[in-house]
């Protein structure tokens, strides 16, 4: 593996990129050229787990109801980074942050802000799928349970909705009362995405969802995604590439903490503006 | 990977000298495990063998060798008969008024001699209830008593035994004719006598009791005369019991009588049409044996229920021998008795547990006496027409049986059914108690106890301690609390029974009050912890709120300890065991089921905490982010996902705990006061199994009765821990089952 020359900052050496002009709640261009307004928007954020620094002043926005792939070689921050948007990284000890993120122009790291309640809005689905070992239905009712539905009627609306939403209604109505652990491990994922689904999030994070899947178990999450995309604003952390051209319409490329390009997919993979990310995505290195 | 790397490890991979080593290295050690665990397999079923082996002669009745009937030449009809110390001698009172000295062995008779001498021929042997003697109504209201002794004598070392028969005493009744009557000779050398007039119906009580002065060698004699009243009733059966204090009677009409003779009352009847053929008085005098012209047998005793006076008890019935019941002999040594009916029958009955020890044939129809020997190993039956009939038995656990270790019994002088644990008493014609259940119960009660503390402590610890503390916090607390569990428990023991204990009654308003105050300040700290502005509560780092809720404990504890004397004031009347006493009418001792409660917590949360926290510890990251990614708050995802997910953990935490609190010996022996009493009340004391055995043990006698049933509480315990593991691994794997695919 070849050492990365950067000394300092990407984001500073790269001159006026439309895509990662600093501040300001501005739009970006749609890989067709339309304008689509951020949710979720990454200001000079910087990570460091004890002494050493993980994220390195990273800035980019998160365009409304599109899909934003990480990708990036093993260790370079893409998870971290994902972490940050719904502070999960809290839990990690020792961890400190510097910069914004904001949801909605919301700063989330706002001491006043109640983290129960960001990560309501933004769901998360993890790498290796987690489903808790109770029912399918409990799976999916638990969220809204924890956030006050009592109503069996309801929950009874809200686990098929979730289930129906994550294309899993058909293959586990008549099986709902039964462990959850009992699925295949694409259902277990898919059930973790209408668990996802069932809190009405506004953003979900995907964390390497498909790394655990058979291509065929992969195909029908990818299809899901762009099924979702109407409605929610995404991020995928991805290692494999087709995946991230197959589904994201926004790829970021990270390398050793820093955000080496983020542009429309179609762009950066077929002009790369950075030579780190043609070496990439070419399979120089990674 | 895994696999593909063991394989290179087999034979042939490496240098053939290293290989071969290997596969030396590789057997011996399995050969070590194989060993090592068969070892334990072995010793366990060894330990559950031996404890059964041990235990197992309870169950056992009585073996009876029967020798053949014999006719002895020149012995008629039989009356009453005696057996000396080894079955060699036995001594004969016949019809004819004559009393013989027998050598059994060698089958003939060895001495001869009237029960009065100038009076031969005339009389009829007279009931003896008790004691080692013949009794002979004579005509004109008289009745002759000899006592008969054994001496002992070493002569070509072998022991010799010989009959002594004391002097002929003729004891005056006063009445022209006696029609029915009793004797009972005493330990100390003197007599009673009860009898009754067949012109008057009157009844008399005589007694005559000696006393040597050592020094003079003086003999005062004391002699007492009573009438008793009599109601008109004609008496075909009367008993004595041996202490002289009560007196007994069937009349006729088949009604049951009896007299307190040192108050000297008019006689209280037992209302009811039995028909009696036979009476005995049990070892101790109190029960008495009933046996009935069809075979039944029944026995009796007084009872006085509580503000009222005594009264006559059917405590039992006793399977029916067949025909008609002759003679009831008891034992010297228990509650047993032997019983003979005129089809020849002859059977051995335990009073206590009602069982029937043994039943045979002796081969001869009438049988007119029994006799028992000195040490009941023997006993001795003789016909009417002059036939003896020798056994020799053993019965070695008759006070034992599946009744008397579980089921609910009579014993004497109690009015109801009860289960008592009471294996000593101060004099040889104790009745021994051997209930089991007050000490199944006493463990099951300290244990209960134990864990209603200790459970949700030891949970609800390890819950904080895993989940909630700060993990710098954690590592020092979970090491803190498992040295808990190195504290022997024969110190936790002493300090609960000589410093807790006494504590515990002068402050146990503080203790009450204690639980409350920490509550209602951690909650009050809690509630002003949240009133407070996020951003000033962020500076803190999470999991420290445990150091200002140690100060918040530490003052509820100062504050509970202040208010004791105030609340004690107010609410117990300034003395709680006393109130205790008067107001919930349960005692209250010093050394009771609370204070084993706090003592055996300390032996117990250790392990539930440790197993427990382990447990929670072992719960999936990716469960817990799953659910905080939901917006879960982290009570909510401990509440709701990781408490069920260690449930296993946990069970099984509580099961061992369990485990240790049943087993658990010196705590409960050394602050429970070992009190064998079946009550569920707090504030008194009881007796384990475990405890139990380590009081007893010493005092058994090795291979006897009670040595015998320690093994059996031994077994009993064993059995429910093991039962009690077994069960909770069964569960514990059906909860791993739902959750093994995590």
């Amino acid at each position: 593996m070849q050492q990365a020359p950067f000394e300092e900052p990407l984001a500073a050496r790269l001159p006026g990129s439309p895509a990662l002009a600093k501040g300001g709640g501005g739009k970006l261009p749609d890989s067709g050229g339309e304008e689509v307004p951020d949710k979720v928007e990454l200001r000079g954020l910087s990570l460091w787990y004890g002494t050493k620094r993980a994220l390195h002043d990273i800035s980019m926005r998160i365009p409304r109801n599109r899909i934003t792939a990480l990708i990036g070689p093993s260790g370079c921050g893409k998870s971290t980074l994902l972490r940050c948007i719904n502070r999960m990284n809290d839990l990690v000890e020792d961890v400190r942050i510097e910069g914004e993120v904001l949801l909605e122009g919301e700063d989330i790291h706002d001491p006043d802000l109640d983290v129960n309640a960001l990560r309501a809005r933004v769901g998360m689905v993890f790498q290796k799928s987690n489903p808790f070992p109770k029912s399918v239905y409990e799976n999916v009712a638990y969220g809204p349970r924890i956030h006050g539905a009592r109503k069996r009627a309801v929950l009874d609306e809200i686990v098929e909705r979730s289930l129906k939403g994550a294309a899993l209604w058909e293959e586990v109505k008549d099986r709902l009362h039964e462990s959850a652990l009992r699925l295949s491990g694409g259902q277990q994922q898919r059930l973790c995405i209408a668990r996802a689904l069932a809190v009405e999030p506004e953003v979900i994070l995907f964390d390497e969802p498909c790394s655990a899947l058979d291509p065929v178990a992969t195909g029908k999450i990818e299809d899901l995604m762009r099924e979702l995309r109407s409605e929610y604003t995404m991020v995928i952390v991805t290692h494999n590439m087709q995946q991230a051209s197959r589904v994201s319409d926004f790829t970021a490329f990270l390398y050793m903490g820093t955000l080496v390009e983020h542009s429309p997919t179609r762009e950066l993979f077929t002009r790369p503006r950075e030579a780190r990310t043609e070496d990439y995505i070419s399979g120089r290195f990674g | 990977m895994k696999a593909e790397s063991r394989r290179r490890e087999i034979p042939g991979g490496g240098p053939p000298g290293t290989s071969k080593r290997r596969i030396l290295k590789d057997r011996f050690a399995r050969i070590l495990v194989r060993l090592g665990g068969m070892g334990i397999l072995a010793s366990l079923l060894g330990i559950l063998g031996y404890l059964c082996l041990e235990a197992l002669p309870l169950l056992s009745g009585a073996t009876v060798e029967l020798s053949p009937s014999r006719r002895i030449p020149g012995l008629g009809p039989i009356a009453d008969l005696l057996l000396g110390p080894y079955a060699r001698k036995a001594v004969v009172l016949g019809r004819d008024g004559r009393i013989r000295i027998l050598d059994l062995e060698e089958g003939r008779i060895l001495q001869e001699t009237p029960a009065l001498r100038g009076e031969e021929g005339k009389g009829r042997a007279g009931h003896v209830s008790s004691g080692p003697g013949f009794s002979l109504v004579l005509p004109g209201g008289r009745i002759v008593l000899r006592r008969v002794e054994w001496a002992r004598r070493f002569e070509e070392g072998s022991t010799k035994v010989d009959p002594l028969l004391g002097e002929e005493t003729v004891q005056e009744t006063g009445f022209e004719r006696v029609i029915s009557s009793t004797a009972v000779f005493e330990k100390e050398g003197g007599y009673a006598v009860l009898a009754q007039s067949g012109t008057d119906l009157r009844v008399v009580f005589l007694q005559r009791s000696w006393e040597i002065n050592p020094l003079t060698e003086e003999r005062t004699v004391r002699e007492s005369r009573k009438v008793l009243e009599s109601t008109g009733s004609r008496f075909l059966h009367l008993a004595l019991n041996p202490s002289g204090t009560h007196a007994f009677g069937v009349t006729e009409d088949g009604r049951l009588c009896w007299w307190d003779l040192e108050s000297g009352e008019a006689p209280r009847f037992h209302e009811g049409n039995l028909k009696v053929s036979a009476l005995g008085i049990l070892l101790g005098g109190n029960g008495l044996i009933l046996g009935g012209p069809d075979g039944r047998l029944s026995e009796w005793f007084l009872v006085r229920k509580a503000g009222e006076d005594f009264s006559l008890l059917h405590a039992r019935d006793f399977e029916p021998v067949e025909g008609s019941v002759r003679a009831i002999r008891a034992g010297h040594r228990n509650r047993g008795f032997l019983v003979a009916s005129d089809t020849g029958e002859l059977a051995l009955y335990y009073g206590t547990t009602g069982r029937c020890l043994w039943r045979g044939h002796a081969g001869v129809q009438r049988i007119g006496a029994l006799a028992m020997g000195p040490k009941d190993d023997a006993f001795l039956a003789g016909g009417e027409g002059g036939e003896i009939v020798r056994a020799s038995f053993r019965a070695e656990h008759p006070e034992a049986g599946i009744g008397a270790f579980f089921g609910a019994i009579r014993y004497e002088g109690y009015d109801r059914p009860s289960y008592t644990w009471q294996s000593t008493g101060g004099s040889d014609d104790f009745e021994i108690k051997l209930s089991l259940v007050p000490l199944v119960f006493g463990t099951l009660k300290g244990t209960f106890f134990a864990m209603l503390f200790s459970i949700p402590l030891g949970i609800l610890g390890a819950m904080f301690v895993s989940q909630f503390l700060h993990p710098g916090i954690r590592d020092l607390c979970k090491p803190l609390i498992e040295i808990m569990a190195s504290i022997p428990s024969v110190i936790l023991g002493f300090i609960a029974a000589v410093w807790l204990a006494p504590l515990v009654e002068s402050g146990f308003a503080a203790l009450l009050a204690a639980p409350v105050l920490i509550g209602i300040l951690i909650l009050g700290g809690g509630a002003t912890a949240s009133l407070l502005p996020r951003s000033f509560r962020r500076r803190f780092p999470r999991g420290f709120e445990v150091i200002p809720a140690m100060f918040l404990v530490g003052l509820g504890a100062w504050f509970a300890i202040l208010l004791a004397p105030a609340l004690e004031g107010s609410w117990f009347g300034g003395d709680f065991p006393g109130w205790v006493q008067e107001t919930l009418k349960v005692p209250y001792e010093q050394r009771n089921a609370v204070i084993i409660a706090l003592a055996m917590s300390f032996a117990v949360i250790p392990i539930i905490f440790s197993i427990s926290e382990d447990a929670f510890a072992n719960v999936p990251r990716s469960l817990v982010s799953a659910s905080l990614a939901l917006g879960a708050s982290r009570w909510q995802t401990v509440v709701r996902v990781v408490l069920p997910t260690a449930s296993p953990g946990i069970f099984s935490a509580v099961m061992i705990g369990l485990g240790r609190a049943i087993g658990e010996t010196m705590i409960v022996l050394m602050a429970t006061g070992n009190t064998p009493i079946m009550d569920w009340n707090p504030f008194n004391g009881f007796r384990t199994l475990s405890a139990n055995i380590a009081v007893e043990i010493p005092e058994a006698p090795v291979g006897g009765t009670l040595y015998r049933t320690l093994f059996l509480s031994a077994l009993l315990l064993f059995g429910l821990t093991f039962c009690l593991n077994t069960a909770a691994e069964v569960v514990r794997l059906r909860l791993r089952r739902r959750y093994a695919e995590l």
